[in-house]
């Protein structure tokens, strides 16, 4: 049977598709308003990215499982309503930030006990955290944004909206995740043991995979990401309010989705990253395009139905061919 | 080839189900560089014994040695690090791993100074593992969606080699392979015994377990029946320890004149099922008998509107119909008692009733609104449980912990209900005990004798030769022969199963050389 001998790693990108699609949006909104193609404005939509981009890559690693987490986006609205509490406490720098990561971990652990050791559906059990979580965030800030008296001291705003040469230091933060979990993805045991699992759990249990351990470092990895991003998104945004990170539920799985076109349907952390960078790109464009804020809606929406039906044919079309291989052999 | 001593023990292993024993006392011994083959029919407790090898189920008595060495197999990782490799039939690979990786999946991985998996290196050991076997060049990089079966079988042999396995236990490994291909793996598993290293060779096709084998463990519906030397024993002997002494009054037995055509299938065929023609009579029951694999389930599949036809002619009732979908084909008239009963014959979420009115519920509503009338639904659905002898608590209870032969009765009892006028059972009695399958049997009779048409598939030499009126043999896809029970042993059925050869030449000519033998 013919063989393809073309010596292709499974971590090499072969659909290029993404990267067009984002010089090609590039293109036509630099023609439709000439500030778009600007410096400063290429800058912004950086920053825009890279919050999507870090909580994105959490979510990442549980798609690549085959796993949901519905509550990512209301745990960084956690992160950040906690954070910014933390400030006003008078308590030492380290535990505004402590805080934020430390309920993304917890959450994470939560989430990933629940799928790995109560065998729970992952998208019944996150939505459970998720809306767990709506229901605190707004008890603990009573619904409002929170104001702090006499404004949030310079080191916390330092990260979210101090820039170095005009690059948002958010910038390299999202360059550090992403070569982390890129590291991790492919280098490590544990993270090649994650694609095995997404692909077939059962049969990695059957192998002698611990399945168990790669769901709960999943989860964990997801909520540490929520996390980190609460807290650059209150050091952004200079305050908190109960409803900040919920935006990012869908924009953070469309940002996965756009990136599975990129290797046959198969979630990927550069998949995840250039997603970010297009939703975010878009995002600027219509604005600058003098969009109306609800058509937004409807093209994210739009995108995300597009990408999502690319992604699954071509995820689709890879598990049929091996199975294809199967059936023709047989006979 | 003379076999050395003897390097795995399996002492009085029992594995019970609940409600069954799958596993009953089984002695089983592998030799140090012997392939052993191991045989026995669909639920004879093969799958079970490699499971609880391979430690995916534990044993509940028994104990397993090891080179002389009580062992307990816990995990899969223990197993293998015993030196026990399993082929799965389902091979089990990552479709988006490249082979190399594949064959590293759950391994240790070479690693550079940082501690991160080298990836050179794990591709320059894959090309080293893979070149002790006939592959093409740079086969470790390639996508295994894109590897041809063959390869990714010498992919999963590689690994248990490269493993340091001792015995590699192949589950049906010519299933997905082709003539050719099973000749190299042969190859292959003459080069791995010479090696020192032992194959348990799980099949159906018994003319490979007498070609590849050194000797044959058959077991019987959880017992071990028979361990042979493969030299010295026949086929037929082999087959009549698989299929046992046959029961005939298992097989309640009404004669029924078969009334005028009820379905005519004319060069049918689809992307899988090579073009097929065959007859079938009003209160006529045709057997579909075959190996698995061979080809049973697509072709009724086919029939009854699951797959695409791409060309050929159906006739239902003397008028030409085109079943494009189950919806056409029940409106036809025909019926399909699907093989999986729990996930493609009920909805074990329902109760009895609502499972009972399934197919048929417009019949159950009030006017056209699809409200359904749950008196009229409940009395149905009460007149079967009593027709059909159907042990339920009540029609309000749930299917799901029905036992497998009630939940039978209901999916039979839901097609019945339709009135069919060609009804196809795919193994019926798969799965069930014995009081009920014969209930099984005598509904199937029950239903020719009201003027339906019966297609029945069976693996089961004796089921058929016991319920059908005809049957056909089919291997590897297509049709092979035609066969009556007054007219055909069981031994010529299982001996025209396994190589393919119409019936009514040959396999006369072989039986009659086994009798005298």
């Amino acid at each position: 049977m013919q063989s393809k001998s073309s010596k292709v790693s499974s971590f090499i990108i072969r659909d290029y598709s993404i990267v067009l699609a984002i010089l090609l949006a590039f293109a036509i909104f630099s023609v439709l308003n000439p500030r778009f193609a600007r410096t400063y404005n290429v800058l912004s939509v950086l920053q825009h990215a890279s919050l999507l981009c870090i909580i994105s890559t959490g979510l990442t690693l549980v798609l690549i499982l085959d796993e949901f987490d519905l509550s990512f986006a209301t745990l960084s609205s956690a992160a950040v309503c906690l954070s910014v509490n933390m400030v006003e406490t008078h308590l030492p720098g380290f535990f505004a930030v402590a805080v934020a990561l430390g309920i993304g971990l917890l959450v994470g652990l939560i989430n990933g006990l629940l799928v790995a050791k109560l065998r729970m559906q992952s998208f019944i059990a996150t939505l459970g955290t998720g809306t767990i979580l709506t229901g605190l965030n707004y008890s603990v800030s009573g619904g409002k944004t929170i104001v702090v008296v006499g404004g949030l001291p310079p080191w916390f705003n330092f990260l979210g909206q101090e820039s170095f040469f005009r690059i948002s230091y958010l910038v390299p933060m999202m360059v550090i995740v992403v070569v982390v979990a890129s590291i991790f993805v492919r280098y490590t045991t544990l993270g090649r043991k994650m694609y095995g699992v997404g692909a077939n759990k059962e049969a990695c249990r059957v192998v002698g995979v611990n399945v168990a351990a790669t769901q709960i470092v999943a989860f964990v990895a997801c909520g540490f990401t929520a996390g980190l991003t609460g807290f650059l998104l209150a050091s952004r945004l200079g305050g908190g309010h109960p409803l900040a990170g919920d935006e990012f539920l869908l924009q953070g799985f469309a940002a996965v989705f756009i990136g599975m076109t990129m290797k046959g349907g198969i979630p990927s952390i550069l998949g995840t990253f250039l997603g970010s960078i297009f939703l975010a790109e878009v995002g600027s464009g219509l604005t600058l395009v003098d969009v109306d804020y609800t058509y937004q809606y409807v093209v994210n929406g739009l995108i995300i139905v597009v990408f999502v039906c690319i992604a699954y044919v071509a995820r689709n079309r890879l598990m049929e061919r091996s199975a294809a291989a199967f059936a023709t052999a047989k006979n | 080839m003379t076999a050395g001593n003897a390097l795995l023990k399996v002492e009085h292993v029992t594995k019970r189900f609940p409600g069954v024993t799958s596993l009953d006392r089984v002695c089983f011994e592998v030799a140090e560089g012997e392939v052993h083959g191991l045989v026995g029919e669909n639920g004879a407790g093969k799958s079970t014994l490699i499971k609880v090898l391979a430690g995916i189920y534990a044993k509940d008595e028994g104990s397993i040695h090891l080179d002389g060495k009580e062992v307990a197999i816990t995990d899969p990782n223990v197993a293998t690090a015993l030196g026990l490799s399993f082929i799965h039939q389902e091979l089990f690979q990552v479709p988006y791993f490249t082979v190399g990786e594949n064959l590293f999946f759950g391994r240790k991985y070479p690693r550079n100074r940082l501690g991160l998996i080298d990836w050179s290196a794990v591709n320059r050991q894959a090309a080293d593992e893979l070149s002790l076997f006939e592959v093409p060049k740079d086969l470790e990089g390639q996508l295994t969606s894109r590897t041809s079966m063959a390869y990714r079988y010498i992919g999963a042999i590689a690994k248990a080699v490269s493993q340091k396995c001792r015995i590699i236990f192949m589950d049906e490994p010519t299933a997905s392979l082709t003539r050719d291909e099973a000749e190299a793996l042969f190859a292959i598993i003459d080069k791995l015994r010479q090696q020192g290293i032992s194959i348990v060779y799980i099949s159906h096709r018994l003319e490979e377990i007498f070609r590849v084998c050194d000797r044959v463990t058959i077991l019987r519906e959880g017992k071990v029946v028979g361990v042979h030397q493969t030299g010295t024993v026949d086929m037929g002997t082999v087959i009549r320890d698989m299929l046992g002494e046959a029961l005939l009054d298992k097989y309640p037995k009404t004669k029924i004149d078969p009334g005028p055509e009820i379905l005519k299938v004319e060069d049918l065929e689809s992307r899988i099922v090579p073009k097929v023609s065959f007859q079938l009579r009003r209160g006529e029951i045709l057997g579909l008998i075959g190996l698995v694999g061979s080809g049973r389930t697509e072709l009724v599949n086919l029939l009854f509107g699951l797959d695409r036809r791409t060309g050929g002619r159906v006739y239902i009732d003397g008028k030409e119909v085109n079943n494009s979908n189950a919806k056409r084909a029940i409106a036809n008239g025909m019926g399909f008692v699907p093989e999986d009963r729990q996930k493609q014959g009920l909805i074990l979420n329902f109760d009895v009733k609502a499972n009972i009115t399934l197919a048929n519920f417009m019949k159950y509503c009030l006017g056209k609104l699809g409200i359904i009338n749950s008196i009229k639904e409940r009395q149905a659905a009460e007149k079967y449980v009593s027709r059909l002898r159907i042990k339920t608590r009540s029609t309000s209870s749930s299917v799901e912990h029905l036992s497998g032969g009630n939940q039978q009765k209901v999916v039979i009892a839901k097609w019945i209900d339709t009135g069919p006028k060609v009804l196809i059972f795919d193994e019926p009695t798969k799965g069930i005990d014995i009081g009920a399958k014969t209930e099984v049997y005598r509904l199937i009779q029950e239903l020719a004798a009201k003027g339906a048409g019966v297609i029945l598939i069976s693996s089961e030499v004796e089921e058929i030769l016991g319920v059908a009126d005809r049957f056909l043999i089919l291997y590897k896809g297509s049709v092979v022969g035609e066969m009556t029970p007054d007219r055909a042993t069981p031994h010529q059925v299982a001996i025209a199963m396994q190589l393919g050869r119409n019936g009514n030449g040959n396999g006369e000519r072989n039986a009659n050389r086994q009798t005298q033998a």
